[in-house]
């Protein structure tokens, strides 16, 4: 187990040396951010990209499975994914799914907005209790030999309020994005910077097959913008600084109308030895054990898909917004309560579940336990 | 004698507090993962000023040689050993930390602890030519 860990840690150390450093550095010319000073000087103006002259592939390029580290505000995660697969033709989604602390999701997708076919991006999802959906448009792209920088900004206001800049570099995703706690803390500062490595492209292949994506016809329309009593308006404030709503009810685009995706709710029996301990819920592309329950290290670095964890007295744990597909399912409790796979923690043989479209299906894991 | 100690201990703590002050000035590589800069700290009088002479995260770089970016920072002071600013920071820098606390902990090392949403990124920052 001990090698398994270190196994893990080289995995994460390498991935952080070769796979980002390397890519930063040979594209480290003429990617000069040139765009106006994103303090908001009053009048916000925003001028989506016309993706029927650039900028549609950036729905093909965000596809993959993609692996790499991720900073958030202050907190650095070595080891952090995103699965990213068409749900229609012009629609592209993919969820950070954390658990009991909620979710976070960015989707793609073409849409009309300000007289442009564009794209939009919707980011949120339902984290430590509260509801938010915030929708950025497509405002910059700049393609050459450095790679493929795409930038969205808040539908509202502007880069001055939220933005999300990703560029794309043969088989690397560079994804920052810069918050202002809607406008009420601006100018607005970094707070994700994801780095990662394209992997497992043949499951949203296989998606794109079946929904036939990509195309350029519109999946939500906001050519009139958005319902302005609904979006979320900061105390003190009298017109919103954002295109945020803070209500599931308000929200113009929900899980409701996404198409494709299907839902899996996991039962857990647990037995006293995982009586008290947090469980990591995971699904991946391949098992995460072998035969006799072991976990085992190439896995866990290169299929893991969704990893989300569940608090001591929660049994159980519904995924939602979840591509369809064959996952193994593989329960592990953190028996040390370290906050990751360690020796002593238990779990099972991996299971398998198929996810179909729009539907829920429901697995029961009553077996966790094998001692790694 | 005792005068002449005293010349001397006063000497010795002068250049010892003198040095430090400004031994963070210079060149400095930040120490990340996540993105690359070179940053220059100068001073005047006695506060110190940052500027970035290359900077790359991915998505945003540039380099001196674009442009004068502005200052990082602006009017940090040390005392108690941390330099760190009193003053407001210049706006010129605005996606990056709108207040910083350096503490030299090597002559060519700095822990540079930067506040993003008013949580503390702690980074290493080490000298160079």
């Amino acid at each position: 187990m001990n090698n398994f860990i270190k196994l893990l840690y080289t995995f994460c150390f390498l991935l952080a040396l070769t796979s980002c450093e390397e890519n930063i550095e040979e594209s480290a010319i003429n990617i000069v951010n040139t765009d106006p000073d994103p303090t908001p000087t009053g009048t916000v103006t925003i001028n989506p990209v016309d993706i029927n002259e650039k900028g549609f592939d950036l729905l093909e390029k965000m596809q993959g499975h993609w692996i790499g580290m991720n900073r958030v505000i202050n907190i650095d995660y070595p080891w952090f994914s995103f699965d990213y697969r068409a749900i229609s033709p012009s629609h592209i989604h993919g969820i950070y799914e954390g658990g009991t602390q909620g979710n976070l999701l960015t989707s793609f997708f073409v849409s009309e907005f300000k007289g442009k076919r564009t794209i939009m991006a919707r980011n949120g999802g339902d984290l430590n209790g509260i509801y938010r959906a915030s929708y950025f448009v497509l405002d910059s792209v700049n393609q050459n030999t450095n790679g493929d920088y795409y930038r969205l900004v808040d539908a509202v206001g502007g880069i001055g309020t939220m933005s999300m800049e990703l560029r794309f570099k043969n088989d690397s995703l560079y994804f920052n994005a810069y918050t202002s706690k809607l406008g009420a803390a601006i100018p607005p500062t970094r707070h994700m910077t994801f780095k990662a490595k394209k992997f497992n492209l043949d499951l949203a292949n296989t998606a794109a097959t079946a929904v036939n994506f990509p195309q350029n016809i519109i999946e939500k329309d906001f050519s009139n913008g958005f319902v302005q009593e609904n979006l979320w308006v900061n105390t003190g404030d009298t017109q919103p600084r954002s295109a945020t709503f803070l209500e599931f009810d308000k929200d113009p685009f929900t899980i409701l109308e996404h198409p494709y995706l299907g839902y899996l709710n996991v039962k857990v029996i647990r037995n006293p030895a995982i009586t008290d301990k947090v469980l990591f819920v995971y699904l991946s592309k391949e098992s995460l054990t072998d035969a006799n329950g072991f976990l085992q290290a190439d896995a866990l670095q290169n299929s893991l898909l969704k990893f989300p964890e569940i608090i001591k007295t929660q049994n159980e744990f519904l995924f939602t917004y979840l591509h369809p597909g064959t996952y193994y399912v593989t329960i592990i409790a953190d028996v040390n309560e370290n906050g990751f796979i360690d020796t002593g923690d238990i779990t099972h043989v991996s299971q398998t579940v198929t996810i179909t479209p729009e539907q829920q299906q429901e697995i029961t894991i009553d077996n966790i336990t094998i001692q790694n | 004698m005792k005068l002449l100690t005293t010349l001397i201990f006063s000497l010795f703590f002068f250049v010892s507090c003198t040095k430090k002050e400004t031994s963070i000035v210079g060149k400095w590589n930040v120490i990340s993962p996540f993105y690359k800069a070179t940053y220059e700290i100068s001073n005047r009088e006695r506060t110190f000023y940052g500027k970035a002479l290359y900077y790359n995260d991915g998505t945003t770089q540039y380099t001196i040689a674009d442009g004068d970016p502005g200052y990082f920072f602006t009017d940090l002071v040390t005392e108690d050993g941390k330099t760190y600013h009193k003053k407001k920071t210049s706006n010129t820098h605005k996606r990056h930390s709108p207040s910083i606390i350096i503490d030299q902990i090597h002559q060519d090392t700095l822990k540079v602890t930067s506040m993003v949403m008013h949580q503390p990124l702690t980074e290493k920052w080490v000298r160079t030519k």
